[in-house]
């Protein structure tokens, strides 16, 4: 599904990715650990397109319907209507607009991407009842402002919300554990673990292993200095958690 | 005087009502025209207008309109509405409340004489400038609105102030007066038809009793030929809520000023603000809240959203006398710029002379973030739409606070297309 060959990227002239190789094919759980400053959050932000980053070499392809596209020219918005998720480490307020107006709007737009009938409010509202209760949301969260306000566990809720509305193929997950407590915890994880089958995948950024004791990864890959310096089963992760870093930094 | 001032000669000399014939009215007149000729209007060298030039405004030939024109007024359903065009009254046009005594300012003073008089002898005088004397040397119509004690207005009252003839002056002044424990929600609008362009000189003083609360929304959305200078000066005793949101998204140039005194203990003022303004637009608001009492309180937010070579000037005064202790007063003004040829000058100021008091205030610029952006893109949505949508969210963060949805609906159709692309 998504193939990344020698990506390299750079923000403000500072090179961040130094050449990532990463192939992730359908039905796949990745989970990409790394310390601070390795690169993580830069490569879903480089994949899912942020203007900040400039691509300076590699190639970033994603299969739909049998057909290679090259994400990298691609618009944001046409990264995300094929099928293109991100969840945010840190999700960004938007005073003024309601959840349920925000989420209406995106999940409308891939309908016109897909040709297929816009839904109006009562159905759209029908259609988020199980979702909603999917992440244990209180009904009133759809009536506030997206995000403002929100505590840090409702924020990342609210993320796994709109990627259950938006459905995605692959979906990056950027530090969706830090700084939720065990209850948002299980609930996020059980909100992942229910959205994932045969068809979709998903790549796990984090810094810890906490999360993946909840949502089993196929594959654990370690990022350092922009390059993914091992790669391994999810006994890498319980063996990161046991011994930190340094030991594969060397 | 003279090195500060710029001479009222040529721009009033067509702007003289004639006699009311009634004697007080026209000794107030005389007295004010005497003072506006005196005192000039203010160049930039005055602080109070260091930021708004209004040189190309008093080189209009402006004149009051003699008969009223014909024109289709917007009703806004589910609302009572008093309408003026061209500053003149229009019996046809209007719908007035029966049980709530709301009429043209003409027909007070001919049956509310003594009260009309009391009030505008009373308005306060820290606003009185050169433009609320022109307006006073032509005290004539307006409304006048005096809801009684315990009574309560069961819909809003839209004020439609028309601008329909170029080169037509109005200089509405309003009397809004609401007795102990009344409850009453009013939208003071002020619009234009087309282009022509228009002078409105607006003064609005409220008195709230013990007790009362206004919800008052005021929104001018005249065209950007147009001028419009404003003037609200609110008066409230003890336990009296004054909610207001004032809007601004036309004329050329255009100055609100809004001034209220919290006289008793338990008196609270939200003050909330948008220019959404455009092109070459020049918006200018002043505030004042003056926390003349102890334990009252205060709550401010006004937001510019900036687009072309508009100019935006905020200044909003909050004052705390000695002895008012625990006032609790939170201001802030937030700026948006959208092109980087739009530019805002904001001066939140405080003026505290108690000890014991919560008092926050601040100022922000900004622009469209990047992040912000992505966020949206990042959901489907292209960028251009993002962009929208986060300046419709501003916009909507104020037009929310207005209380009834009929009116905030009537606003939206104004003002959330007004940047789109």
């Amino acid at each position: 599904m998504l193939k990344v060959k020698n990506l390299t990227a750079k923000v403000e002239d500072k090179e961040i990715l130094k050449g990532i190789d990463l192939t992730v094919n359908p039905g796949e759980v990745h989970a990409i650990m790394g310390p601070n400053g390795s690169g993580k959050s830069t490569l879903s932000k480089v994949i899912t397109g942020h203007p900040d980053y400039e691509v300076t070499g590699g190639e970033v392809s994603l299969e739909v319907n049998f057909k290679e596209k090259d994400l990298l020219e691609l618009e944001p918005e046409d990264r995300a209507r094929e099928g293109v998720f991100l969840s945010f480490q840190y999700p960004v307020e938007i005073p003024g607009v309601s959840n349920t107006v925000f989420l209406r709007a995106a999940y409308n737009a891939i309908c016109r991407h897909q040709g297929a009938e816009e839904m109006d409010p009562m159905d759209f509202n029908e259609f988020l009842k199980d979702k909603m209760e999917l992440l244990k949301m209180k009904e009133s969260m759809l009536s506030r402002p997206v995000n403002v306000d929100f505590s840090g566990g409702e924020k990342k809720r609210n993320e796994i919300l709109q990627m259950a509305v938006l459905n995605p193929r692959l979906a990056f997950l950027d530090e969706t554990d830090s700084g939720l407590d065990v209850d948002s915890m299980k609930i996020v994880a059980n909100g992942i673990n229910t959205l994932k089958n045969k068809h979709n995948s998903f790549v796990l950024v984090t810094h810890y292993q906490r999360l993946l004791d909840y949502v089993v990864p196929d594959f654990v890959h370690v990022l350092y200095d922009g390059k993914i310096i091992k790669t391994g089963d999810k006994s890498l992760a319980l063996e990161i958690e046991e011994k930190g870093y340094d030991w594969l930094i060397g | 005087m003279s090195k500060i001032s710029i001479p009222a000669g040529d721009f009033i000399s067509h702007l003289q009502s004639e006699a009311s014939g009634v004697e007080w009215l026209d000794a107030m007149r005389s007295q004010a025209l005497k003072d506006v000729k005196e005192s000039g209007f203010p160049s930039q060298k005055v602080e109070e207008w260091k930021y708004t030039n209004i040189s190309e405004l008093l080189k209009g030939m402006f004149s009051f309109a003699e008969k009223e024109s014909e024109v289709e007024a917007p009703i806004i359903e589910g609302t009572y509405s008093i309408v003026f065009v061209d500053g003149l009254f229009s019996e046809s046009l209007s719908n007035l409340p029966e049980a709530v005594e709301v009429k043209p300012l003409s027909k007070a003073i001919a049956e509310n004489g003594e009260q009309v008089k009391k009030t505008l002898s009373e308005a306060p005088v820290a606003s009185k400038d050169a433009f609320t004397n022109l307006n006073r040397a032509n005290i004539s119509e307006g409304v006048f609105i005096n809801v009684a004690a315990k009574q309560e207005l069961d819909k809003p009252l839209h004020i439609l102030n028309i601008g329909a003839s170029d080169g037509v002056a109005s200089m509405p002044r309003n009397v809004i007066i609401l007795g102990q424990s009344a409850v009453a929600e009013v939208l003071e609008d002020y619009i234009t038809l087309d282009d022509e362009t228009v002078f409105t000189n607006a003064v609005t003083d409220i008195h709230l009793a013990k007790n009362a609360q206004l919800d008052y929304t005021k929104n001018q959305s005249q065209n950007e030929n147009s001028f419009h200078v404003g003037s609200i000066r609110v008066t409230q005793e003890r336990d009296s809520r004054f909610n207001s949101v004032v809007l601004a998204s036309g004329s050329k140039i255009s100055r609100n000023y809004l001034d209220t005194e919290l006289n008793d203990e338990n008196a609270f003022a939200g003050f909330k603000g948008l220019y959404a303004i455009r092109n070459n637009q020049l918006a200018d608001n002043h505030t004042a809240i003056n926390h003349n009492s102890a334990r009252t309180f205060s709550d401010q937010l006004y937001k510019g959203i900036l687009d072309d070579r508009s100019r935006g000037v905020f200044n909003g005064k909050v004052f705390i006398a000695r002895d008012a202790q625990q006032v609790d007063s939170s201001q802030m003004n937030k700026n948006l710029l959208l092109s980087k040829n739009a530019r805002v000058d904001t001066k939140p100021e405080l003026d505290v002379y108690a000890d014991d008091v919560k008092a926050a205030h601040g100022a922000a610029i900004g622009q469209l973030n990047d992040d912000e952006l992505f966020y949206i893109q990042s959901r489907c949505i292209s960028k251009d739409a993002a962009m929208a949508m986060l300046v419709h969210g501003h916009m909507e963060e104020i037009i929310a606070e207005v209380k009834s949805e009929a009116i905030r609906s009537y606003l939206d159709n104004l003002y959330l297309t007004l940047f789109d692309k």
